[in-house]
């Protein structure tokens, strides 16, 4: 029993009544003591803008700044439990939130996270449970003894204070510390440490750039770098701060997502973008003479193979284009950008390319035109492939007495020649310090689980020597420590003085508080003390001052500490660099298919494979959730006579994939694409067997992974596995169905309501509503929505959506209230598309021109729903919103029928408790996976609250974040406010939140001089579906394609 | 023809003897011209006695192995349908076929199927008999029970495709402790519930009320104390005296009245589900008419398959004869037609209206991924139904049976074109998907022809399948009296 109990005066008469409500109260306040479901006893100070008079508890949810994969985050929490992940909107720490952040909260509730310390044996079926005292006395005294001998493989380190432990384990020790990141930007460190003498690579300010040119970047793809505010705040004609729009080209191979926000778009094979790159960079220093390097004659030298026509004879893409792109970038020099890419510098010639990049950049001036910012300059992961590898040959060659594995999984990631399982059985001793059994753990000894970020103390680097502080939300849900706590131990136990002092404060009994003074609880973290001190260097203070406790409250509050504004330093382009541009292997033969393999968006290196969110978020290209695809261009793709998901066998020589076919659009004819990211058997059973592991078609060469651009041949196999595609038709024939409002930067100067032209509706019979009060209201805008999908994971954790698995959507049935429509644009053509347009032409999807749309509930205000449900469950409030009351809600259907948008979700299956009868769920097998995906303890922990938890049979939607609005109006009328014209950014839906573009946009539409009112009077706006008379109460502002070459 | 001459119907003693074609009697006509004459509605001789005995045997006597075999396989299908509900109930509507654009799938197919078959009864009860159509007399007793299971079939489903079908009730408005929670008039939906109860409790009333006398003669033949009180007790103690017998046609013609707007009431408002909403392909204006045709077709067609089995299995064949079968597929050629003119007049519309989206959804049904079930509904209900120009077509007992179940399957076809086409391909291009049945909706529309099946053979073992009285006063009183057959025969007949 804590401290807080109340307890009755023993003297005291106390009748029935009260008796019982002290009693309840006693039982709440205890059940909420005996569960984890608290604040960790180290004060953590919530974000500093916190609404005043707060009371913790009832009704309010904290946000808490901290820090996740060395990302700067904010955590939601309410009653003591993280229940959202949102961005830090209000900077840009030059470190992004990705889905994967936002989707932590699942993994922190993840039933199959190890609950303690385990004794595995190799043999993880007869798993013993291990105290901790025994694992870390034995890895201690095995450092002692054979340190020299012992290995610790980490992923990559990006908080200083584990950095500062590790470093004196290794010294203390002899513990060699090798760094494996598995999916890392290697080549552009290489090309920028060459040209400019040191590592760190700037941050390209793309809101200041008039013209971007992508070399595959995959800046959207790969978020975080957190570049997708800069990008989209020029992506609109009609910007606040009235800047013109920027033209975005993009060459690639695979339409990837940053490729399908690009304005123009020319498909070049990866292999191949290097020589098209230095083709460009010819054409602006030799041709043109432009830039610094126009005189030189290296240069000149280096540049001479790489003639356009030569370059376009070689590679296929029309010289018409290049010419075109060259003399535009030339007429844009001091205002344009090249960034080169994420997976298209993952071939064996990505050094060039981002060499090549960089003679663009210096030729147009982009560092002296200062659009790349070195204050938040980073050092990139490394991979650290070659230092795997000799790892790998160390342990086959028997001389690493023990390894400690900790943020890694090599088993399941090594590139092809590093045959890690083998190598494993060599080794007397593994400790795996993973967070579950996974790959690597089940050939560990020992599996000593470290907590989730959100559990543990710790800090992060960031850009420009900014730091942050990660503060746990939640106390370790099981028997895990945090990393930090666990090395600050060992290095202790090893003589390491800064450790054994946190251990000693940690220990050391406090003093009692001074009377009158809020009750100071003892820390008994470890990473707490040890931070606390390291901190007090960096700020400059004594950790044992009274005045250092408000300093650290400070950054807490804040999220970040950054130091002084440093001079930055000027960058010295060293020309020697020209050398790199020789591509490393000649450019592939013409007709051959070349393979890219690219991080899944969600998924990415796959170390959260047991997120069912993550699964489930359908690609924002593909569409595809549930696993991974071949891509296969169009052309290719029908030439094969497949239907999407037909098998075929990639064969690359070292190594052979089957995998399901898919056609993708926009792709180039000879390249095909895998993701990587998939097919994990460790992770538990939430994401096993989900796709194929394309690790180990990866190869090693000069330092760097090839992920891209070799050579591989394919053929078809018998079989089919169907896709789970979250969407029908790919194409949308505008002029037939006008869905999305679009248009083109010419027509939009001409016609500031260009592409909002609809088919025109009859008279409404019913009467106009009058809204009163206030009318909530949303606009979309198209041009700055990059389709990234980060609202859709923010309205499933604010809206506590279940998850369906790969056979629910095979069934048809997602859940997600938010989705993003994703089309491709069919051009206008004489006489009308007609019906085959659906079938994706090939005029279309050759050169596809992307839409996205975030689709979710209209709010209409003529709502087809509402009059049809017999049991009036879906209503109109009175504020302009569609209300969907569950408790009165039967199931119909019939108002998902009639909803024109779609956006209605039944819920076909109970999914929020577990349904036990053993026959029926051997009868039905999905009841069996919908418990194992949504509601195995501790994963009902993660819902929020404010939110019903729906059962089976009634029909669900989005509802504007109805449970934002209300508190909004509570706390309002609380502090005698007008609950009726609440300002701006009183409410902020989750989706809202989530979006790191700001392309939505929520508020009062009757408001006067509301946001979103303007936006809805914009004539950019269009209100979906006129012809039907719906009236939704979304807004969509034009996609505006800036053609203006 | 006078009274003491023989009666032409005397000789007609099978279906062999009919022709379809009026018997001429050469020279009966008072001037010595011709008369013609109807063929007779009974054949085979058959006294009012007989009438009594052949109708009152399946009831009296121990059920015959034909009908064990055929209840042991409905019972099967019952028995399917109840294990299908139970787990559709503790599982959840996840088992069915339904997902997120076709959110109404195979169980209001199955619905609308049902509650069409179930049309055909009132209107032959009623309709017909307002129109004195005396063939209806032979059926109609059939086709009303038809009927009342048809609706009983039907009323399940809307019930199971409910998310949380324990709470149907709700759609009762009465006065009650839930808020009170009331019924939303707008709702289509709800007007289902006022459209289909009045329904099945007017054909209900309708039919009983014509048992009644019948329910007297099982009584009167019955010999066990037992089944006479219970006979007793079901015909109202009715006493068979002229009084009884004027209010009893009064009171047939009344709700003879009552029940015949219900006919075009039910299917319309069953229609309007569709048409009230939104839906390109459901938003149409034909669908009241185009529904209670179809409805009529169907129930026509579903009571010649069961009118081939009673008289094929039971040995109706004096009381059913062919010329009730011929007039029956007059009807289904006659309604085939109307639903094909709906067929393409929803074509036309789509074209004429100008509008994107009903144009789509129209080339959609008909040549897109469900052009195979829209092929299986036009052929079967607008195309087989005019082999029926053939006189010799019409009176092949094969060829109607297999029309009719051909109508049948064309039937639920078109429901499942309206239901599933409509939906699966909206508006949204996003959210297009397809819909298939699973075992589970499979198992359930087996399972509800076993519930039809189950009541059907339990009403043919207990009641009258041919209504008696009726039967008896529209046939020859000479013949039924059994007046002696004279040895010469003074008139021709010719045609027989």
């Amino acid at each position: 029993m804590s401290a807080h109990e109340p307890t009755a005066p023993t003297e005291v008469r106390i009748e029935r009544r009260e008796f019982l409500r002290l009693s309840s109260v006693a039982a709440a306040a205890a059940a909420l003591a005996s569960t984890a479901c608290q604040m960790p006893p180290e004060t953590s100070v919530p974000f500093h803008d916190m609404p005043e008079n707060l009371v913790d508890g009832m009704g309010q949810a904290r946000y808490f700044h901290t820090v996740i994969e060395g990302t700067p985050v904010l955590v939601r929490t309410r009653e003591g439990r993280p229940i959202l992940v949102a961005p830090r909107a209000r900077e840009t720490s030059g470190r992004g939130m990705t889905v994967r952040h936002q989707a932590a909260l699942l993994d922190l509730y993840d039933p199959d996270r190890a609950q303690g310390p385990l004794s595995l044996r190799r043999r993880p079926d007869t798993a013993t449970a291990l105290p901790w005292n025994s694992v870390s006395a034995d890895v201690v005294s095995r450092l002692q003894s054979s340190g020299a001998k012992s290995v610790l493989l980490t992923g990559p380190v990006h908080s200083p204070a584990l950095a500062s432990v590790i470093a004196a384990l290794t010294a203390r020790s002899g513990l060699r510390h090798v760094v494996w990141t598995p999916i890392a930007p290697g080549a552009t460190s290489t090309a920028w440490s060459r040209a400019f003498g040191r590592p760190e690579v700037a941050r390209p300010t793309l809101a200041d750039a008039d013209l971007i040119v992508g070399l595959g970047a995959e800046f959207l793809d790969d978020t975080s770098h957190g570049l997708e505010r800069e990008f989209a705040a020029r992506r609109s004609p009609d910007a606040a701060d009235k800047r013109p729009m920027s033209r975005f080209i993009q060459l690639e191979g695979r339409l990837s997502l940053t490729g399908a926000n690009a304005d123009a778009r020319i498909r070049v094979r990866d292999s191949q973008l290097a020589s098209v790159a230095c083709a460009l960079a010819h054409e602006l220093v030799v041709v043109r003479h432009l830039g610094p390097l126009a005189g030189d004659a290296a240069a000149a030298q280096a540049l001479a193979p790489y003639a356009i026509d030569a370059v376009a004879e070689s590679t296929g893409v029309p010289t018409d284009s290049l010419k075109g792109l060259a003399s535009e970038m030339a007429r844009a020099a001091g205002h344009a950008l090249v960034i080169a890419g994420g997976s298209a510098s993952t071939t064996a010639s990505g050094v060039a390319l981002e060499t090549a990049a960089l003679v663009l950049n210096v030729t147009l001036g982009a560092f002296e035109a200062g659009l790349f910012d070195d204050s938040a300059a980073a050092v990139l992961d490394a991979s650290g492939a070659d230092a795997l590898a000799a790892l790998a040959d160390d342990l086959r060659a028997g001389t690493v007495e023990m390894l400690i594995v900790a943020g890694a999984n090599p088993v399941y990631d090594a590139p092809a020649g590093t045959p890690f399982a083998d190598a494993l059985a060599k080794v007397p001793f593994i400790v795996s310090l993973n967070d579950r059994v996974d790959e690597t753990g089940a050939l560990a000894d020992v599996l000593a689980p470290v907590s989730h970020p959100f559990e543990s103390w710790g800090d992060a680097e960031l850009p420009g020597g900014a730091a942050a502080l990660q503060q746990p939300v939640i106390l370790p849900l099981g028997n895990t420590r945090g990393a930090l706590d666990l090395l600050v131990d060992w290095a202790a136990a090893l003589g390491d003085p800064a450790s054994a002092a946190a251990v000693a404060t940690a220990t050391k009994p406090l003093p009692a508080p001074p009377v009158g003074t809020a009750e100071h609880l003892p820390s008994t973290s470890l990473a707490w003390h040890y931070l606390r001190a390291a901190w007090a260097s960096r700020l400059g203070a004594d950790p044992a001052s009274p005045g250092f406790d408000l300093t650290w409250n400070e950054v807490l509050r804040a999220g970040a500490w950054r130091p002084a504004a440093r001079e930055a330093t000027p960058r010295a382009f060293d020309a020697g660099v020209l050398a790199l541009l020789a591509p490393a292997t000649p450019p592939a033969a013409k007709d051959s298919v070349e393979l890219q393999l690219y991080p899944h968006l969600a998924l990415a290196d796959g170390r959260h494979g047991n997120n069912g969110w993550l699964h489930e978020l359908p690609d924002p290209v593909t569409r595809i959730t549930w696993g991974g695809a071949l891509s296969i261009a169009p052309r290719r793709f029908d030439a094969m006579q497949l239907t999407n998901g037909d098998l075929v066998e990639v064969d690359a020589g070292h190594a052979t994939i089957v995998a399901p076919a898919y056609r993708h659009a926009g792709m180039h004819h000879d390249q095909v694409a895998l993701p990587l990211g998939l097919g994990r058997t460790g992770c538990g059973p939430v994401g096993a067997h989900i796709g194929q592991n394309v690790f180990p078609l990866r190869q090693r060469a000069n330092g760097l992974l090839v992920a891209a651009g070799f050579p591989v041949t394919l053929r078809r196999v018998d079989g089919h596995e169907r896709l789970a595609i979250g969407q029908g038709s790919e194409v949308l024939d505008r002029e037939a169905r006008p869905l999305v409002p679009a248009t083109t930067l010419t027509a939009f100067e001409a016609n500031a309501a260009a592409g909002t032209e609809q088919i025109e509706g009859g008279p409404s019979a019913w009467p106009e509503h009058q809204y009163a009060k206030a009318r909530w209201a949303m606009a979309i805008d198209l041009s700055t929505c990059t389709g990234c999908a980060k609202c859709v994971v923010g309205c499933q954790a604010e809206n506590n959506i279940p998850v369906v698995g790969r056979h629910g959507m095979l069934d048809g049935r997602p859940m997600a209230w938010m989705r993003i429509d994703r089309y491709y644009d069919a051009p206008e053509k004489e006489g009308g598309w007609g019906a085959e347009v659906w079938d994706g032409p090939l005029e279309v999807v050759e050169e596809p021109h992307t839409l996205f749309e975030p689709m979710l509930c209209q709010h209409c205000e003529n709502a087809p729903c509402e009059s049809v449900c017999p049991f009036s469950a879906t209503m109109h409030s009175e504020d302009g919103l569609n209300e969907q009351i569950y408790n009165r809600c039967v199931g119909t259907r019939y108002c998902a029928n009639n909803c024109p948008f779609k956006v209605r979700r039944f819920n076909y299956w109970e999914m929020s408790k577990r349904q036990d009868s053993t026959f029926f769920r051997w009868l039905e097998p999905r009841i069996a996976h919908n418990a194992e995906l949504n509601t195995r303890p501790p994963m009902q922990m993660k819902n929020n609250p404010e939110v019903t938890v729906r059962s089976r049979g009634v029909m669900e939607k989005c509802s504007f974040c109805v449970q934002r609005i209300r508190l909004a109006r509570a706390e309002a009328i609380r502090n005698g406010a007008d609950p009726d014209s609440l300002p701006d950014d009183a409410v902020v839906p989750a989706c809202m939140e989530a979006c790191p573009s700001q392309a939505i946009t929520f508020g009062n539409l009757h408001a006067q001089g509301s946001r979103v009112a303007a936006q809805a009077a914009s004539p950019r706006a269009m209100r979906l579906l006129d012809s039907v008379g719906v009236k939704p109460a979304i807004s969509y502002l034009t996609k505006v394609r800036n053609d203006k070459a | 023809m006078t009274r003491h001459e023989v009666s032409p119907y005397a000789t007609v003693m099978d279906d062999s003897q009919l022709t379809g074609r009026p018997i001429v009697l050469a020279g009966a006509g008072p001037y010595g011209g011709d008369v013609e004459v109807a063929e007779p509605l009974v054949t085979g001789n058959k006294k009012w006695a007989d009438v009594d005995t052949d109708i009152c045997m399946p009831a009296e006597q121990f059920p015959t192995k034909r009908w064990w075999a055929a209840f042991s396989v409905a019972l099967a299908l019952l028995g399917l349908l109840v294990f299908s509900l139970i787990t559709l109930f503790y599982t959840g509507m996840g088992i069915a076929g339904v997902n997120q654009p076709v959110s109404w799938g195979s169980f209001i197919v199955n619905f609308v199927f049902w509650i069409g078959i179930g049309h055909a009864g009132t209107l032959i009860s009623a309709v017909l008999y307002l129109f004195r159509q005396q063939w209806r007399t032979g059926i109609n007793r059939a086709a009303e029970a038809m009927t009342l299971f048809a609706v009983c079939c039907a009323g399940i489903f809307p019930v199971i495709h409910l998310g949380r079908a324990w709470y149907a009730y709700w759609l009762i408005p009465y006065p009650n402790a839930r808020g009170p929670l009331w019924v939303n008039f707008n709702s289509p939906l709800a007007w289902d519930i006022f459209a289909i109860s009045t329904y099945g409790l007017v054909s209900l009333t309708f039919w009983y009320l014509g048992l009644l006398p019948d329910l007297a003669t099982l009584r009167d033949r019955a010999t066990h104390p037992w089944r006479k009180a219970l006979y007793n007790a079901m015909s109202f103690g009715w006493t068979g005296s002229q009084r009884a017998w004027r209010h009893y046609e009064s009171a047939y013609m009344v709700l003879a009245a009552l029940a015949t707007p219900l006919v075009f009431s039910v299917h319309t408002i069953v229609s309007f589900d569709f048409a009230t909403s939104v839906i390109p392909g459901w938003h149409a204006t034909i669908f009241p008419p185009y529904f209670v045709i179809g409805a009529i077709f169907s129930g026509f067609a579903m009571v010649i398959t069961l009118m081939t089995f009673m008289r094929g299995y039971f040995g109706m064949k004096h009381y059913i004869t062919l010329n009730h079968m011929e007039n029956m597929a007059k009807i289904i050629m006659l309604t085939g037609m109307l639903v094909g003119f709906a067929y393409i007049t929803e074509f036309f519309m789509a074209w004429y209206s100008g509008s994107a989206w009903e144009g789509f959804v129209f080339k959609n049904r008909a040549f897109g991924p469900y052009g195979w079930a829209y092929a299986i509904m036009f052929t079967c209900n607008a195309i087989i139904p005019q082999l029926f120009w053939v006189k010799a077509l019409r009176r092949n007992t094969l060829v109607l049976f297999v029309v009719s179940i051909l109508v049948n399957v064309g039937m639920w076809f078109e429901r499942f074109v309206i239901v599933v086409t409509s939906l699966h391909r909206d508006y949204l291009p996003s959210s297009w998907g397809m819909y298939s049945l699973t075992f589970w909706d499979y198992s359930i529309l087996l399972g509800s022809f076993g519930l039809f099946f189950t009541l059907f053979l339990l009403f043919v073992r207990v009641l009258p399948v041919v209504a008696m009285s009726e039967v008896k006063g529209v046939m020859d009183p000479q013949v039924a009296r059994g007046v002696p057959r004279p040895a010469t025969n003074p008139v021709t007949v010719q045609g027989v």
